[in-house]
């Protein structure tokens, strides 16, 4: 097991190099340079000449070539730094620090709401197949799969705004232990539309694999023995079918921090994913290319974390 | 003459300066505000301001190599003709000595980029400025907090030095302030407009408009005249040689479109024919202050404002164009839905419809957009509204006009224009300088070396229970729109 998890560990470090040169690189073939982003920002471009482009690149540093800069970069970052970002020049990692718990917050959020509703509906809908209850399942599977996210995040702030009254983008969010509950009525309308695909997927596959576990031998042999329906089902049928599940669910966490960026620029949740966007429109290099490695860091942990969960929730799987 | 603001077409009000006087044509002398202390936070620490203070200030903006050595500003422009800055810390003055006079110093000067900046972050570390925490001047409140993107936090300077004119009172009345970041996503701009969590938001057409009216009931619409960097117009990449480089070709550019049309089909009606300059070219006798705002009628935009598609098929026909050798260019315009897109969309319909021009359209991302107007990256042509926000008319005489202007993003080369450019600048009497300014426009116009559309007025909703909220974009700068603002719809 040790040892699985030490050649894991040295994978997440050659993925998070192979991450950081990627990102660098792809910022870097922006059209367009950070400085005119920058200066335009102005008072409609006042500040923007050719000079104070070239005056503004050599301050940023702009002015090195690509593998210098990312020799640079990659050495400050093994020591914990980011690099500072080109707009506020403030610490990345200290940009960071300052939205992560949000953003973590949002993805528990929407995972812990997934699971919530996806796991009973999809058991309840497998139980009792072909009923108006598993209908109604799979249509909503067909929405949440079929609305792309950001589509329905505007949808809910546009309607929840005219039917209800409330505008869920301008909700304040202060940091959970700062004051729970404000924090969670800011939180809630984000985390819910985040949670709308990948609760359609868990759904969609806990009720196949309930489908194809309630018809193993060892499941007849349960009710064989006269166990109630209950214990079959949590007992014998739910544990097994849950694997592929969790699969499903690593897999998706991906989608979830990627999706996250969008619902956080649309709700105004100040998140690491507002940050990026913010940061890709302004070409803020150390910013996009520091979030970019930290999310993608988060991935591989939650793929790491899931794999090694395999073994507790299987006892024949294990690890050498 | 007692002092330059009758050359600058406002009232200036001191702030740090309690009074000035022009000792002569080339010599001002600032006496400063007595009493005044900086901040009570790093690096100054409540510590008095001093006359030195502010000539190192001014002389870091006027000369970026105080900064750092090949450092530029974009200030420094507006001081070429101040040679020296001496101060005396016992009386309290600053005395700027000027090569030549200059009319254009003053309003510049009110400009919100030239601000006072103590000297302990000038000599230190200039970059330091860059950081919100270093941000400590003489102001009414001190900045506490930025998250950027969420929110800005200030608190009341206990030191302050101003008081309330009216009640005599110590400003500011305020224990602080507390500014929530705007909203980036216009849909969950329109949430909060509806849930009435914003007061105001600006209007792109009469459908938001419509939309504003419907979600709140005591909407009140406020119509302001645009600043002139919202001027649309077309950017040619050479109007020196080439296709362009024949004035008959701007011109036939400019006839072949009808502004009339635009006017109605793209903005409703809420819009005029318009140049990328400021009011103070026109003058007018029943304003109190001799001049007045846009909108301006065609006749005074030169000869070839005017819709007359006979003559510009017989100025592109003299130019060796015509249904035989049709003119073909390509055009950019970033893709961005908005209603400068239609009026592009329509401009060249119009030029397809009345000339027989085919201007094919080439899409830049919006980002980069105004640094392909800056660094002419382009091909053949360009639609934009970017002219700059300018304090005062040498911005947007000189500044894009003269061929040594590095604003000058339009290839702009003609020595006349260049002397009458100087010539504004030294002009303190007002008529005198409006009589060049008038000059410098006419053979602009007449050259068309830029094509202007019309320009549509700038809408902002907001709450009735806001008194007359000034649109910020407009309020920038003294002028612009502030003095027109005026009800045209209001819910019953």
């Amino acid at each position: 097991m040790t040892g699985y998890v030490i050649r894991r560990l040295i994978g997440v470090v050659v993925v998070i190099f192979l991450l950081s040169f990627i990102s660098f690189m792809l910022v870097n073939a922006f059209p367009g340079s950070t400085a005119e982003r920058l200066l335009a920002e102005g008072a409609q471009g006042a500040a923007l000449t050719e000079e104070s482009i070239e005056q503004y690149n050599r301050q940023l540093g702009l002015d090195k070539p690509v593998f210098e800069r990312y020799g640079t970069w990659l050495w400050n970052a093994v020591q914990g730094d980011l690099g500072r970002s080109f707009a506020t020049s403030e610490s990345v990692v200290d940009e960071i620090g300052l939205r992560l718990p949000r953003s973590i917050e949002l993805v528990l959020l929407a995972s812990v709401i997934s699971f919530l509703v996806a796991i009973p509906v999809g058991i309840i809908s497998a139980m009792r197949q072909d009923s108006a209850a598993d209908y109604a399942g799979r249509i909503f599977t067909i929405l949440g799969l079929a609305i792309p996210n950001f589509l329905l995040a505007i949808l809910v702030v546009t309607f929840v705004a005219e039917w209800v009254g409330v505008s869920l983008a301008t909700l304040d969010s202060p940091y959970f232990w700062d004051d729970p509950l404000q924090n969670l009525a800011a939180m809630i309308g984000p985390a819910l539309v985040l949670s709308a695909s990948m609760m359609a997927t868990l759904m969609r596959m806990q009720r196949s694999q309930m489908l194809e576990v309630v018809h193993e031998d060892y499941v007849r042999t349960a009710r064989a023995k006269g166990l109630n329906e209950r214990a079959v089902v949590l007992r014998h049928a739910l544990r097994n079918s849950f694997i592929p599940v969790l699969t499903i669910f690593a897999n998706q966490a991906a989608f979830l921090i990627s999706g996250a960026v969008i619902i956080e620029y649309i709700f105004r949740v100040n998140g690491v994913g507002a940050l990026l966007v913010t940061a890709i429109r302004r070409a803020d290099f150390n910013v996009v290319v520091g979030v970019v490695v930290v999310l993608g860091f988060g991935v591989v942990l939650i793929n790491l974390l899931v794999d090694l969960s395999y073994a507790a929730i299987d006892p024949r799987i294990r690890y050498g | 003459m007692d002092d330059f603001s009758n050359a600058h077409y406002y009232e200036n009000e001191g702030d740090l300066a309690a009074t000035w006087e022009a000792v002569d044509p080339t010599t001002v002398v600032f006496q400063l505000r007595d009493g005044v202390n900086w901040q009570d936070k790093e690096p100054v620490n409540g510590r008095a301001m001093t006359a030195e203070d502010v000539k190192i200030a001014y002389d870091a903006l006027r000369d970026g190599a105080t900064l750092a050595p090949d450092y530029s500003t974009v200030q420094e422009s507006s001081y070429t003709a101040v040679t020296t800055i001496e101060h005396d810390n016992a009386a309290n003055t600053v005395t700027f000595n000027l090569s030549e006079p200059s009319a254009y110093l003053f309003n510049n000067m009110m400009n919100p980029f030239h601000t006072v900046i103590s000297p302990e972050i000038i000599t230190d570390d200039y970059t330091k400025l860059d950081d919100w925490r270093n941000a400590a001047g003489t102001g009414p409140f001190i900045l506490d907090f930025v998250e950027q993107g969420k929110e800005w936090i200030a608190s009341k300077n206990p030191n302050y030095w101003k008081d309330d004119p009216v009640s005599g009172m110590r400003l500011p009345f305020l224990d602080g302030l507390h500014g929530p970041d705007f909203i980036n996503q216009r849909e969950s701009e329109w949430a909060a407009w509806e849930a009435g969590d914003v007061d105001g938001m600006v209007m792109w057409d009469t459908f938001d408009v419509e939309r504003a009216m419907s979600a709140q009931s005591d909407t009140v619409i406020q119509v302001t005249a645009p600043p002139p960097g919202w001027q649309p117009y077309v950017n040619f990449l050479d109007i020196n040689s080439g296709v362009f480089g024949d004035p008959r070709v701007r011109q036939a550019l400019s006839v072949g479109m009808n502004r009339a049309e635009q006017k109605e089909g793209v903005y409703n009606g809420l819009a005029a024919a318009g140049y990328g300059q400021n009011w103070t070219f026109f003058r007018d006798d029943e304003s109190d202050w001799g001049f007045r705002e846009w909108p301006w009628t065609e006749a005074e935009l030169g000869d070839f404002a005017r819709f007359d598609p006979q003559e510009g098929r017989m100025l592109l026909d003299a130019a060796g164009y015509n249904d035989a050798n049709p003119l073909e260019f390509q055009f950019m315009m970033h893709n961005v839905a908005n209603t400068y897109l239609n009026l592009y969309e329509l401009v060249r319909d119009q030029w397809k419809r009345n000339l027989g021009v085919t201007a094919n359209h080439e899409q830049i991302e919006v980002e980069n957009w105004i640094a392909k107007v800056v660094t002419r990256d382009f091909t053949d042509a360009l639609f934009t509204w970017l002219i700059g926000a300018e304090m005062d008319a040498d911005g947007l005489a000189y500044g894009k006009m003269h061929s040594d202007s590095s604003s000058n993003w339009y290839g702009i080369s003609d020595a006349e224009i260049d002397q009458w450019c100087l010539d504004q600048r030294r002009e303190l009497d007002v008529d005198k300088r409006s009589d060049i300014l008038e000059k410098i426009r006419i053979k602009e116009l007449n050259n068309m070396w830029r094509v202007f559309a019309v320009n549509p007025y700038r809408l902002y909703a907001r709450r009735g229970y806001l008194y007359n909220r000034i649109d910020t974009y407009n309020a920038w700068n003294p002028g612009w729109g502030a003095t027109n603002v005026e009800r045209v719809w209001k819910n019953a």
